[in-house]
C-alpha cells in the first residue's frame, strides 16, 4: 500500500535537517544540535504515530457496528483521568528495566497508544460522515481499512490538524517527562537545557536555544492554522 | 444464519485490529502501571536505586491521611478548584460571547486569545509570569507601586495562590474560549432574535435562552476542569516562592496556599524519596477525581439539557 | 391605531447589491398584507428591517404614531413568527408561550389568564408541558403562533409559517390562519415565495422582485390587472400565455389570428402598435362549452393533460416565442419550453373543461375572452392599460 508517504516524507525531513542544525550548532555550543535533535525526534514520532493510530481509533468507535463499543471507548476517556503521577514511576521504572531510557522509545511507543483527546476528537469527526459513502464503497467491494483510506482519511485534513498541532504541542513543552525521562542523558532535549539554564539568569539570556525552541512550534501551527478554524465549528460539541 | 455469525465476528476482528494500537498501549502503559502503582503504594523502597523493598500494607494510606502536610494539600487543592474552575469558566464563556458577537476582528481577537494556551507551561512559567509579572519589578509590582508606593508584595510568596489561579484561568481561557465558541455556533440566532422581539434585553437573553443551551458544553468543560485541577504538578512547583537550590527549578518549593496535591505528591516522591508514600497519595487523589467526576454525572442530569434542535 | 407606514426604506449589502431599495408602503390598521415573491427579492429582508433585526440604511419606518426606524426590536411592540418557528427548546409550551409576558415582568395572573386563552384559541392545552421536541410539526408551529398572539402586540409579523408543513397540512393552516386574523384583526405582514398563498390570504399583496415592490393590491387586481411582465407571469399558475402582437384599431392580430377587442379593454388611442399579448391559460375554452358571442380560435392540440376538474392542453402558435427572461421575467414557468426544445414557437396552455374533446394531433376549437387581455410593451414590460391602481383598501373587511 502507499501509505506511509507522508511519515517517510517527515522522518526524511527530520534526518535532512538535524545534520543542519548540529552543524549550526557549533557556533555556540554543540550540545544544542544534539538537545534540539532530541526534541525534535520525539515530538515529531509522537506527532506522526498518535495522529495516525487515534485516526484508527476514532475510526473504529464511530463507525463499526460492534455493541460494546461504547464500554472500550469509556476505558479510553477514563484514562483521562488518571492523573500522570499515579502512572509515571510505574513506567519509568518498566522502561528502565527496559534499558529505553535516555531513548526516543517511550514517545514513540505512547505515540502509537495515541491520547484519549486525539481519539475523542477524531470519533466526533467521523461520526458525521453520512453513512451513503462508506455503504457505496462497501458496495464497491472495499473492505474496512480500505474505507478507511480511501474516503475518511482523505476527507480528515481540519481534524488531522488539529489532531497533530496538539500532540506536537503537549510533547514539545513537557518538561516533566522529558526530564524524567532523559534523565542521564547529558545532552536532553532542548527544553530540559533551557529550563537548567533559565533561573539564573539575568545577563546570559539563552537566546539562540530560545528561539530555536520556539520556532518549529510555530511554524508548524501557522503552516496548518487554516485546517484548524474550519475544525473547530464542525465537530460541533454537543456534550 | 452462518452467513451472519461470520459476519460479525468479521467486523469485530476489524474493530479491534483499529484499536489494538491504542489497547496495547492500554494494557503496556495505563492498565499495568496502574496495578504497579498500587502494588507500589502498598510497599516502601528507595527511589533511586529501587532496592529495599519492604511490604507495608496499608500504612502510608495511614500515615499519609495523617500527616499535616496532607491534609494542608488537600485543603489547597479544594480552595484551589473551587476558585479555579468556575472563574475559569465565566471568563471562558465571557470571551466566547464577547467574540462571538463582534464580527470581522474576532479571528484576530480569538488568535490573541488562544496565544497563551500554545505556549508550553514551562517557558510561560518561568519567563512570562515569573520574571514579567509576579516577579520583582514585574506587571504587578509597577501596578501597586502606583497605588501604594511604600508597601511592597512578594507576589509570588505571600499571594502564590492567587497567582497560580490567575496562572492557569489565563493559559487555559483561550481553548475553553474556543471550546465555547463552537458551542454557540449551535445556539440557533433565531431563538436570540425571537427573545429579543419578545421583549428580553440582552442580559435577559444570555441567562434565560443562551446559557441554558449551552448546558452541555458547560458540563464537559466542567469535567475538563476538574481534570486540569487534578493534574496541576509542576505549575505550583514552578511558580514557587523561593528559588531553590542548584540550577533545576524543581527544588522550589510551592507557595504558602498554592501547595496543591499533585505537587506535593512530587515533593513526597521524589525530594522526600518516599516513591511508595507518594504513589499511595497518587491513589487517594485518583480516588476522590473518580468520586467528584461520578457525582458531576450524577447531578447533570438535573441541569444539563440535551437535544436542543 | 397600528397603521404601517414604510418611506423610501433601503438597505444595501456590502459588496453593493441593494437587498432593499427604495421601498414605500403603507400598511393599514388591521390589515394583513402579504410579501410575495421569489427568493432574494428581499422580502425576508424587509420583514426583519421592520423587525429591528436588521439596520435600515436609509428611509423610515413608522407604527402608528411611532417612528420605530431605529428601535430596538423588544421595544416595538412586534411579534413575529419565524419560519423554523425559532420555539425555545428547553422549555415547554406553556414557557414558551409566557415568555415574551414574564420577560415584561407581567403579573402572574395575567400571564396564567392569557396563556389559557391563547391556548384555547390554538388547541394547545393538552400539550402545554410538553417540550418542543415533542411536538410535531403542526404543533409547533402553533405554539409558534401561539407565543406571538399571548404578548397582543400592535403587528404580526410572519416569515414563511407553512413552508415547513406538508401540503394538505398546509392547506388546513392557510385557512385557520385566514380565519385567526379575521377574528383577532392585528395588523399583519406575512412573507411567502408561494403566490397561491398570496392570493388566497391576504387583504392585498406587494409583489416583490431585486428588493423593489412591482405592484400591490387585491389579489383580483394583481390578476386581472398585472401591471407588468413580471407580475403578470408571477401571479396564477399555469403562468400567464404570452406572444407578440399587433395592435389595430378593434382587434389584435397574432400568430395568424385576428381577434377582435374588447374595447373597454384596450390600450390608449396613440400607443405602439406593437405589443406582448397576454392570455391566461383560464381565459381559453372549448368552444362547445363556453357562452356564445365569444370570439374563437382554431388551434392544432399537442399535448393534453387530464387532470382531474380539468385538462391541460398545449398548442403551438405560429409566431415566435417570447422568452421568459426578457425583463426579467418570472422564470418559474413551467418548463413547458422543454417538450419541444428545438421548436422555436411560442407554446401555450389552456385549461379547457374536462370534458373536451380535444386530442392530440386533432383540431380544435377555442374560446378566447378579449374583455381579460393583458398588453405590454414590448421595451419595459410594463401594462399598457390605463387601468387604476387602487393602494388604499376600498371596503372594510
Amino acid at each position: 500500500m502507499r501509505i506511509a508517504r507522508i511519515p517517510i516524507l517527515l522522518v526524511g525531513a527530520a534526518v535532512f535537517v538535524g545534520p543542519v542544525v548540529l552543524g549550526l550548532g557549533h557556533l555556540t555550543h554543540v550540545a544544542w544540535g544534539m538537545a534540539l535533535v532530541n526534541s525534535l525526534t520525539i515530538a515529531i514520532s509522537f506527532t506522526v504515530l498518535s495522529t495516525a493510530s487515534a485516526a484508527l481509533a476514532g475510526f473504529a468507535f464511530a463507525r463499526h457496528r460492534v455493541w460494546w463499543k461504547n464500554v472500550v471507548f469509556l476505558f479510553v476517556l477514563s484514562t483521562l483521568m488518571v492523573p500522570w503521577i499515579v502512572t509515571m514511576i510505574p513506567q519509568f521504572v518498566i522502561f528502565y528495566r527496559l534499558h529505553l531510557i535516555n531513548t526516543p522509545w517511550p514517545w514513540v511507543l505512547w505515540g502509537i497508544q495515541g491520547t484519549p483527546l486525539q481519539i475523542f476528537l477524531f470519533r466526533q469527526f467521523y461520526a458525521s460522515f453520512p453513512r451513503e459513502l462508506e455503504d457505496a464503497a462497501a458496495i464497491d467491494g472495499s473492505g474496512r481499512l480500505r474505507i478507511f483510506w480511501d474516503i475518511f482519511v482523505p476527507n480528515s485534513k481540519p481534524i488531522i490538524a488539529v489532531t497533530a498541532v496538539w500532540g506536537f504541542i503537549l510533547v514539545w513543552g513537557d518538561y516533566l517527562t522529558q526530564d524524567l525521562f532523559f534523565l542521564l542523558d547529558p545532552n536532553g532535549t532542548l527544553l530540559t537545557r533551557i529550563t537548567d539554564v533559565l533561573p539564573s539568569t539575568t545577563q546570559t539570556f539563552p537566546t539562540l536555544p530560545l528561539a530555536l525552541y520556539a520556532l518549529p512550534p510555530i511554524v508548524f501551527f501557522l503552516f496548518v492554522q487554516r485546517y484548524i478554524t474550519q475544525s473547530v465549528v464542525r465537530t460541533g460539541i454537543k456534550g | 444464519m452462518l452467513g451472519r455469525r461470520s459476519r460479525n465476528r468479521r467486523e469485530v476482528f476489524a474493530f479491534c485490529g483499529f484499536i489494538s494500537p491504542w489497547f496495547i498501549g492500554f494494557v503496556l502503559f495505563a492498565a499495568v502501571p496502574l496495578l504497579v502503582s498500587l502494588l507500589m503504594s502498598m510497599a516502601s523502597f528507595d527511589l533511586y536505586g529501587l532496592k529495599n523493598f519492604h511490604w507495608i500494607g496499608l500504612a502510608h494510606y495511614r500515615l499519609a491521611l495523617e500527616d499535616p502536610g496532607t491534609r494542608e494539600a488537600l485543603r489547597d487543592t479544594a480552595i484551589f478548584t473551587a476558585i479555579f474552575v468556575p472563574l475559569g469558566l465565566v471568563v471562558q464563556i465571557g470571551l466566547a460571547l464577547l467574540v462571538n458577537s463582534g464580527t470581522r476582528l474576532r479571528s484576530v481577537f480569538s488568535a490573541f486569545f488562544y496565544l497563551p494556551a500554545v505556549i508550553p507551561t514551562v517557558v510561560s512559567v518561568l519567563l512570562i509570569w515569573r520574571i514579567g509579572i509576579a516577579g520583582p519589578n514585574g506587571l504587578f509590582d509597577r501596578v501597586y507601586h502606583f497605588f501604594a508606593p511604600h508597601g511592597s508584595v512578594y507576589w509570588l510568596d505571600s499571594q502564590g495562590r492567587l497567582i497560580l489561579i490567575l496562572f492557569m484561568v489565563w493559559s487555559t481561557a483561550g481553548l475553553g474560549m474556543l471550546v465555547f465558541l463552537a458551542g454557540l455556533q449551535n445556539v440557533s440566532r433565531h431563538l436570540r432574535e425571537a427573545a429579543s422581539l419578545d421583549g428580553a434585553t440582552r442580559g435577559q437573553i444570555v441567562r434565560t435562552i443562551t446559557l441554558p443551551l449551552l448546558t452541555p458544553v458547560i458540563f464537559v468543560q466542567l469535567i475538563l476542569g476538574l481534570i486540569a485541577a487534578a493534574q496541576m504538578m509542576i505549575q505550583p512547583i514552578l511558580l514557587g516562592g523561593a528559588v531553590g537550590l542548584g540550577g533545576s527549578p524543581f527544588f522550589n518549593a510551592p507557595a504558602k496556599g498554592a501547595d496543591l496535591l499533585p505537587a506535593h505528591i512530587f515533593d513526597v516522591t521524589f525530594i522526600g524519596a518516599a516513591p511508595g508514600a507518594g504513589a499511595a497519595l497518587s491513589w487517594i487523589l485518583f480516588l476522590i477525581m473518580l468520586g467528584a467526576t461520578l457525582v458531576l454525572f450524577a447531578t447533570g442530569r438535573l441541569w444539563v439539557f440535551y437535544g436542543s434542535d | 391605531m397600528s397603521e404601517i407606514v414604510l418611506s423610501g426604506v433601503s438597505k444595501t449589502f456590502p459588496g453593493g447589491a441593494k437587498a432593499v431599495d427604495e421601498i414605500s408602503l403603507t400598511i393599514e390598521d388591521g390589515e394583513l398584507m402579504v410579501l410575495v415573491g421569489p427568493s432574494g427579492c428581499g422580502k425576508t429582508t424587509l420583514l426583519r428591517m421592520i423587525a429591528g433585526l436588521e439596520t435600515v440604511d436609509d428611509g423610515s419606518i413608522r407604527l402608528g404614531d411611532r417612528d420605530i426606524t431605529n428601535l430596538e426590536p423588544r421595544d416595538r411592540d412586534i411579534a413575529m413568527v419565524f419560519q423554523d418557528y425559532a420555539l425555545y427548546p428547553h422549555m415547554n409550551v406553556r414557557a414558551n408561550l409566557s415568555y415574551g409576558l414574564r420577560v415584561r415582568k407581567t403579573p402572574k395572573h395575567e400571564i396564567e389568564r392569557r396563556v389559557d386563552e391563547v391556548a384555547g384559541l390554538l388547541g394547545l392545552h393538552d400539550l402545554l408541558d410538553r417540550l418542543p421536541a415533542a411536538l410535531s410539526g403542526g404543533q409547533r408551529q402553533r405554539v409558534a403562533m401561539g407565543r406571538a398572539i399571548a404578548r397582543r402586540p400592535q403587528v404580526y409579523l410572519m416569515d414563511e409559517p407553512l413552508s415547513n408543513l406538508d401540503a394538505k397540512l398546509r392547506v388546513r393552516v392557510r385557512a385557520d390562519l385566514a380565519r385567526l386574523h379575521a377574528q383577532l384583526r392585528v395588523t399583519t405582514i406575512y412573507v411567502t415565495h408561494d403566490q397561491v398563498e398570496a392570493m388566497q390570504l391576504g387583504h392585498r399583496s406587494a409583489v416583490m422582485r431585486d428588493g423593489r415592490i412591482q405592484q400591490v393590491g387585491r389579489p383580483q387586481t394583481l390578476y386581472r390587472d398585472s401591471a407588468n411582465l413580471y407580475v403578470a407571469s408571477f401571479i396564477g399558475s399555469p403562468s400567464m400565455n404570452l406572444v407578440r402582437a399587433e395592435l389595430e384599431r378593434e382587434a389584435v392580430r397574432f400568430a395568424g389570428y385576428r381577434v377582435p377587442l374588447d374595447l373597454r379593454r384596450r390600450p390608449p388611442a396613440g400607443s405602439p402598435g406593437q405589443v406582448i399579448l397576454g392570455i391566461r391559460p383560464e381565459d381559453f375554452e372549448d368552444a362547445r362549452f363556453s357562452p356564445p358571442g365569444l370570439p374563437t380560435i382554431d388551434v392544432e392540440i399537442s399535448l393534453v393533460e387530464d387532470l382531474g376538474p380539468e385538462a391541460l392542453a398545449f398548442f403551438a402558435l405560429d409566431a415566435e416565442r417570447v422568452e421568459p427572461e426578457i425583463f426579467g421575467v418570472a422564470a418559474d414557468r413551467r418548463d413547458q419550453e422543454a417538450l419541444m426544445a428545438d421548436d422555436r414557437r411560442a407554446l401555450f396552455s389552456a385549461t379547457l373543461d374536462a370534458a373536451t374533446a380535444a386530442r392530440a394531433g386533432q383540431i380544435c376549437r377555442l374560446t378566447v375572452n378579449p374583455a381579460r387581455f393583458h398588453f405590454f410593451s414590448p421595451y419595459n414590460g410594463e401594462s399598457l392599460l390605463d387601468t387604476e391602481l387602487p393602494d388604499r383598501l376600498e371596503e372594510a373587511v
